[in-house]
């Protein structure tokens, strides 16, 4: 059990150390200094010109959000096309049919929005040529596409007065050639040394000890997982994600995937300190959010290393934890830390089955996606926290009576007014979709059972999995309580839907933001300017993330993991 | 039916898509 623990601990000091010189790294690319990746650049100027990109191009924060949202617009396109024909085209020896369209558009829209949320399994709801040409594409260009939007809100912060915020495409190019790439190439590498399938055959047919036959599906995993999890994506090439023995295969490569997914999430807190010269502004930040995730890992591991009291008292030996939905190889704390750590981020991966978590470790896996600010997606779970500093600026100002100050602009009610749609719209979604399900699983039977019924648990824990789905959805994580049956109509259209609102109108948000204090006057610091570097200004923004986004949650909480908990 | 089922799913998504850039627009001026 201790060994278990001591798993945990090295898994995380390696995140935190490793995240500081690669956030170096990443703030000296985005700053177009000279690093040891430069000679990515004649690749780089290839796409440039191939795609009549001009480099030197700078962007005003709309010209930059459109170019954002035109080539997102013509990835949702490509994507339901080709997972509908995907039947008819190449790279298919196993002859997976293409997907239903209602199908095709949550999947499309799940991996375009770098959530990975799967209402099918990756054996047979995908062929190699939709793995590569819009899984895997999308979990590269989507997690750039973060990256890249980020890296023009920390050019808005470190400019003094400016209306140009950079140019998105250049940063896109960059994000994917110099930290997603090699990094990808490193981590693929190690899956392939321990196991991983690499190829494009079919399914492989063996026989068990015990005589029996079985087909076991195989293909390019090694290449697609690396990016599933630097990407902060999730999505899994098997369907039981990264419990699969060819998805996640030894101890090593679960610690080596469980780091790559916090790894870049990490990183950006430290690249924003480095890029706008404020790193104990950054250090602040990283220390709020590390213990978020360390509060969450504490409740994670107590419950599910305690073991199941229902279990328990079937007279099943607990004592190597809660062992339902878990890997043996893994083991309890090696779940729980998995847990914790892919939902404060926007990865969907999971190595056992959230569903069978005990119910405080499934409510701190919600609200981890509920606020939604711990980490967070590669590029966007730092500008979810932006959002919220934003907010704690103008209310401390309000409160101590100085004038509503970040890094040299002063917040006005435009900026409060964006921010507070931003903040809202996340429950908003969640909580309004949640009901509706809800209300027509108990007032509309012959629907939800033309559906094929949705839910295999009742009760509490059933609301929990509904809540989960749409959490999910909102955060852009893409796992699941799976014990929902979600490949209908209506789960398809309206977690589509979650998913498409909970990406864009954030991102719309928090660059229009920083364009907007980017084009203001200037003030240099003074004895009256708010400190936000402070111990006090950061436990001031812990609460505000806390009453606004986690204690919206908390009735319908109640109604699911509490409830459950207290059931028990 | 399946036809008729993408058509519209696409035109969903191509509309919100116009949604959001005319929230672009909207940030500005709010």
């Amino acid at each position: 059990m201790n060994t278990e623990i001591l798993g945990s601990v090295l898994q995380i000091v390696a995140m935190v150390v490793l995240a500081w010189p690669l956030g170096r790294y990443i703030a000296r690319v985005y700053k177009g200094e000279r690093t040891w990746s430069d000679f990515m650049a004649p690749l780089e100027k290839g796409i440039c010109k191939i795609c009549k990109i001009n480099p030197e191009e700078e962007m005003g924060w709309k010209k930059f959000l459109f170019a954002f949202l035109t080539i997102n617009l013509f990835w949702f396109f490509w994507g339901m096309v080709l997972l509908v024909c995907q039947g008819w085209l190449p790279l298919n020896p196993d002859n997976n049919p293409g997907q239903s369209p209602d199908l095709a558009f949550n999947t499309c829209i799940s991996f375009m929005v770098n959530c990975n949320l799967q209402h099918y399994s990756g054996e047979s709801g995908l062929t190699y040529f939709t793995q590569l040409f819009v899984i895997m594409l999308f979990q590269f260009i989507t997690a750039a596409s973060g990256m890249a939007v980020l890296a023009g809100i920390f050019k808005g912060m470190a400019a003094k007065t400016t209306n140009t915020i950079g140019n998105f495409w250049i940063l896109l190019i960059k994000s994917t050639t110099r930290i997603l790439l090699p990094l990808s190439l490193v981590v693929g590498f190690i899956l392939i040394l321990q196991g991983t399938p690499m190829g494009f055959e079919g399914k492989m047919e063996l026989t068990t000890l015990e005589g029996v036959s079985q087909t076991v599906s195989q293909g390019p995993t090694a290449a697609i997982v690396p990016i599933k999890q630097l990407g902060t994506n999730g999505g899994g090439y098997f369907g039981v994600n990264s419990s699969h023995p060819l998805e996640n295969p030894t101890f090593l490569t679960n610690m080596v995937e469980c780091w790559s997914i916090l790894i870049i999430p990490m990183a950006m807190v430290f690249a924003f300190g480095f890029y706008v010269n404020r790193k104990k502004l950054s250090y602040t930040i990283f220390g709020v959010m590390l213990t978020a995730y360390l509060i969450g890992v504490g409740v994670a591991h107590h419950y599910e290393m305690a073991g199941n009291p229902r279990i328990d008292e079937m007279g099943i030996a607990q004592q190597i934890g809660s062992m339902e939905g878990k890997e043996m190889r893994l083991g309890a704390a090696g779940a729980a830390l998995w847990s914790q750590t892919t939902t404060v981020t926007s990865n969907g991966s999971v190595n056992a089955m959230h569903d069978s978590t005990t119910p405080f470790t499934g409510m701190f896996a919600m609200l981890n996606m509920m606020t939604n600010t711990w980490f967070g997606g590669v590029g966007v779970g730092f500008m979810n926290y932006y959002t919220f500093i934003i907010i704690a600026v103008f209310i401390s100002g309000l409160m101590v009576g100085r004038t509503p100050e970040f890094l040299g602009k002063k917040v006005e009610a435009r900026e409060m007014k964006i921010a507070s749609i931003v903040a809202l719209c996340h429950p908003f979604i969640i909580l309004v979709g949640t009901a509706i399900a809800a209300y027509l699983y108990a007032h509309a039977p012959s629907f939800v059972e033309s559906e094929g019924g949705w839910l295999n648990n009742p009760s509490f824990h059933g609301f929990s999995e509904m809540l989960y789905e749409y959490t999910s959805s909102a955060a852009n994580n893409g796992s699941g309580f799976e014990g929902l049956g979600d490949n209908t109509w209506f789960w398809n259209f309206s977690c589509g839907l979650v998913l498409i609102l909970g990406r864009y109108l954030p991102i719309i948000g928090q660059v229009a933001i920083a364009g907007l204090l980017a084009s203001k006057k200037f003030i240099p610091e003074s004895a009256g300017t708010l400190k936000t570097d402070t111990g006090t200004f950061a436990i001031m923004t812990f609460a505000v993330i806390v009453i606004v986004a986690a204690l919206a949650f908390f009735p319908a909480l109640s109604l699911g993991p509490i409830a459950e908990y207290f059931s028990l | 039916m399946e036809v008729l089922s993408f058509v519209f799913l696409c035109g969903v998504g191509a509309v919100m898509y116009l949604f959001f850039f005319k929230c672009v627009d909207w940030f500005e001026k709010i």
